[in-house]
């Protein structure tokens, strides 16, 4: 201490006295406390991540754009199954109007086929004849035999030259089988048989038993026009299939494949079959098509048991989950689309909201019975304490999941949960607290400046309240701040286990809940682990003020 | 002494009659769907009673039917007996899936135990011999950062890094899929590869309290003056911190660790669970979860002895390692 006297002066450049009050520089017992709680790094370190949290929970909670139960939605290219392809393997039968097979035609008309027989004998005895008109396509005639010689007929030479078996000789229809010995029948056309499919290009296009007549025997013969009914149509024959236009104008397609969507009330139009098939013959794997409004839509098949199965991608709305960290959400979103910065921001509030409501709630307990206990002694004393005796053996853990999972029973809303939570918690936990002041107490009662309170005659609540609780208030400051770390974890471990606060409501630990579900620990750390990283860090803040604090009150401890 | 012990047993008996008593006031608020559950499967039975019938008498069954002092009153003439009845959820004795399920959670417990004792005590008297030294504040942050991680984000980041990124230590469960088919000594060592993240979650959330409570001890031994006399004697360091400081230090940490001996038997809820270690912690939560009251009554009650007795394993300790206090 080298100080020159000459240069102390005060203010008014006057040299100070000895009893000067600004030249003796002595600080409060508070101001004590502070200097040396300021000089603690780690308390510093401490401080700073709390005021940061608090900045993060509550200012940015409300600069944040987002709510906590807001859920985003994406569009999301989806490949969706959109139509079947089925080749046509049974036949399919279109009838003369009015003309009705038997009923077994159609069983006994594949073992005909098979067996390369032109006539099929039915259950009731009745014939039908089968006139192949090309590539498994038969003109079928309700037949019974006749007597007539047609041999010399000029439509039967004409039906032998071009493979047939029927004929017209004047206004009658014939047929014959020539399997074993030519024998004549009398025929009346009833059906056509045919592995294909028509599809007409507009809607009110209604095809006609001669147009499908016409049209498949057309194709037989590959050629390339056919009348019908006084109209002329030209066929574009293409593999299995064929396009069928009127005056220049597409008018039915015909393919050896059925087509279905998968979807109800689309219409699949001859062109898109076209499409599709000359993909398929092509062996191209995909193919393009412009949708209803024009856009081109890439379709993709594959072959499943002979059946082709379309799918188009297709972009559909869907909730944006365990969206990767972006520009849009700076820490992704969770399995619900919500932004997780935004239920960070307010997972916070609710956990430091929880844990100062808890301490307050503990404190305010725990000093009142603490100090009634500690002050009166006695009979009082002992029954307060036996009281914190029982609390103290309840095991709070698996009472907190009995109490959440009674409160799932009884359908508790999220927030009351949360009110819930904090009284639960309170009411268990302020035990520690009651013990420490009265344990205080106990000693600082029998202190002469109580003696001296009671000699002034002051009321006993405030002698409690006003003289003896200050002085275990730094105990109590530095319980509390380490007790608001462990509630904050408790209240954690509870949200986390699914048993404290609930959805819609985030908290801290109900974020990290996700991970129960092991593909989101595998693949989604950017959901549990800011969370995580919060919650340690709060109650680490926590622990070191409560550290530096107990330094800083404690002078024993110099520093 | 034994005057003490008596008269403490006696406070610890009144104790746990009031416990069980909230214990089983709280319980019976629990949804008991469990009971409905049962009567509509049984009344389902051709020829069977009637719904209500059924619900009555299984109410009766287990003394739900009386208000809760009454119940109470019938759980405790049975449970001091030891008949905790027959737990719903594991459709066995509570005490047979006790005892199968006990020896998991001790085991894990001990080493646990002894670990910390191994790492917390040398590193807390490390750190208070030389006090604001880098140690010190290493020791104690890292004490402080043991305290403050949640078990369950610790536990998962442990998963993450070396079930799932590293895959070296099973995700969870206490043996190996293949583990009928191990010799013995395999079997023994599948359960100790299973036990790794375990053990190693509870002993990092647990040392950080020891270690602390030791730096503290420590720190107060070193002030006192029988230290200053020693060392004004001129005794070397290491026989000043071993022999006059350490012993002294031991006193209340021994005290400590008698009183959480029986703490052993408790388990961990949290990290059994994300484990899936069978032990009693895993196993009274799925009774928890599930509404298994005679499972969770007993569990209760079992964890409020334990806390009694490690309190007065504690108080008579004291009494015994430190000569100096006389017991009235």
């Amino acid at each position: 201490m080298s100080m020159d006297n000459k240069k102390v002066e005060n203010s008014e450049g006057q040299p100070k006295k000895l009893d000067d009050a600004s030249r003796i520089k002595t600080l409060s017992p508070g101001m004590m406390v502070a200097k040396r709680f300021f000089r603690n790094k780690l308390a510093i370190v401490g401080l700073s991540i709390i005021v940061a949290m608090f900045l993060f929970a509550f200012v940015g909670g409300a600069v944040c754009p987002y709510s906590e139960s807001e859920v985003f939605y994406t569009k999301e290219q989806m490949s969706k199954k959109y139509a079947g392809v089925t080749e046509i393997k049974e036949f399919q039968y279109q009838n003369v109007d009015g003309v009705k097979l038997p009923k077994d035609v159609a069983s006994k008309m594949i073992l005909a086929t098979t067996k390369k027989s032109n006539i099929v004998e039915t259950r009731d005895g009745s014939l039908v004849g089968l006139d192949n008109v090309g590539n498994d396509s038969y003109v079928m005639f309700l037949i019974t035999k006749t007597e007539k010689k047609l041999d010399t007929a000029a439509g039967y030479k004409d039906a032998v030259d071009n493979n047939r078996h029927s004929f017209t000789e004047g206004n009658k229809t014939y047929f014959f089988d020539d399997a074993d010995g030519v024998v004549f029948y009398d025929a009346t056309e009833a059906a056509i048989a045919t592995k294909v499919s028509f599809t007409a290009y507009s809607d009110d296009i209604k095809f006609t038993y001669d147009f499908y007549r016409s049209a498949i025997i057309a194709m037989g013969k590959n050629e390339s026009t056919f009348e019908s009914e006084g109209k002329n149509y030209s066929v574009t024959q293409d593999g299995s299939s064929a396009l069928i236009s009127l005056d220049g104008k597409e008018y039915a397609f015909i393919s050896a494949n059925n087509f279905n969507a998968i979807e109800n009330g689309v219409f699949l139009s001859p062109a898109y079959k076209m499409a599709a098939i000359e993909a398929i013959n092509a062996d191209a794997g995909k193919f393009t098509f412009a949708d209803e409004n024009g856009k081109d839509v890439e379709y993709t098949y594959e072959n499943k048991n002979g059946q082709y199965v379309i799918s188009s991608f297709k972009s559909t709305q869907v909730i944006d989950k365990y969206a990767k960290p972006s520009s849009k959400h700076w820490v992704g979103t969770d399995g619900n689309g919500m932004d997780l910065l935004a239920r960070l921001m307010f997972g916070g509030r609710i956990s430091l909201l929880i844990g100062f409501v808890v301490i307050f709630l503990e404190v305010f307990i725990g000093m009142v019975i603490g100090g009634i206990a500690g002050f009166f002694g006695g009979w009082v004393d002992n029954v307060l304490m036996r009281l914190v005796d029982i609390i103290y053996c309840i095991p709070s853990m698996p009472l907190y999941l009995i109490l959440g999972s009674v409160m799932d029973y009884y359908h508790a809303s999220s927030t009351f949960r949360i009110y819930m939570l904090c009284i639960i918690m309170g009411v268990i936990g302020w035990v520690g607290i009651a013990r420490i002041v009265r344990g205080q107490i106990l000693s600082l009662r029998e202190q002469e400046f109580m003696i001296a309170a009671e000699a002034t005659g002051i009321s006993i609540p405030r002698r409690i309240f006003r003289h003896l609780v200050p002085n275990v208030m730094p105990q109590l400051i530095v319980f509390a701040s380490m007790g608001l770390g462990e509630v904050i974890l408790a209240e954690a471990t509870l949200s986390f286990l699914g048993m404290g606060v609930k959805y819609p409501s985030a908290s801290w630990g109900s974020i990290i809940n996700a991970v129960n579900d092991s593909f989101v620990m595998t693949n989604y750390p950017f959901v549990w682990l800011p969370a995580g990283i919060f919650i340690l860090l709060t109650v680490l803040a926590f622990n070191f003020i409560g550290d530096g604090l107990r330094d800083a009150f404690d002078p024993k401890m110099k520093r | 002494m034994w005057k003490f012990i008596v008269k403490r047993l006696m406070i610890s008996v009144v104790l746990l009659f009031f416990v069980s008593l909230i214990i089983y006031g709280i319980m019976r608020c629990m949804p008991t769907s469990y009971v409905e559950q049962q009567a509509m499967q049984l009344s389902q039975r051709p020829g069977s009673k009637s719904y209500s019938e059924w619900v009555d008498q299984l109410n009766a069954q287990y003394g739900l039917d009386s208000g809760i002092i009454g119940g109470y009153f019938k759980w405790a003439s049975k449970a001091i007996t030891l008949d905790f009845g027959d737990s719903w959820y594991f459709n066995q004795p509570v005490l047979a899936k006790f005892k199968s399920v006990i020896w998991y959670s001790f085991s894990l417990s001990l080493i646990v135990f002894i670990l910390e004792i191994l790492i917390a005590i040398p590193s807390g008297i490390a750190a208070a011999r030389k006090q604001y030294s880098l140690t010190d504040y290493s020791v104690t942050v890292i004490a402080l950062i043991g305290i403050s991680l949640p078990s369950f984000f610790f536990a998962t980041l442990l998963k993450y890094i070396f079930s799932i990124k590293m895959n070296v230590l099973p995700l969870y469960g206490i043996v190996g899929r293949n583990y009928g088919q191990l010799s013995s000594f395999g079997q023994i060592m599948d359960m100790a590869h299973h036990m790794v993240l375990p053990t190693i979650t509870l002993t990092v959330v647990s040392v950080g309290s020891l270690m602390r409570y030791t730096r503290a001890n420590m720190l107060e031994v070193l002030n006192s003056d029988y230290i200053r006399t020693a060392r004004a004697k001129g005794l070397s360091e290491n026989v000043v911190i071993n022999h006059h400081a350490f012993r002294n230090t031991l006193i209340p940490i021994v005290t400590l660790l008698g009183g959480s001996l029986p703490g052993l038997f408790g388990g961990a809820m949290v990290t059994e669970t994300l484990f899936q270690i069978p032990g009693i912690g895993y196993t009274s939560y799925q009774a928890v979860v599930q509404g298994d009251i005679p499972f969770v009554m007993f569990y209760m009650v079992f964890m409020a002895v334990l806390i009694l007795l490690g309190n007065l394993i504690a108080d008579i300790l004291y009494a015994v390692v430190d000569p100096r206090v006389r017991v009235n």
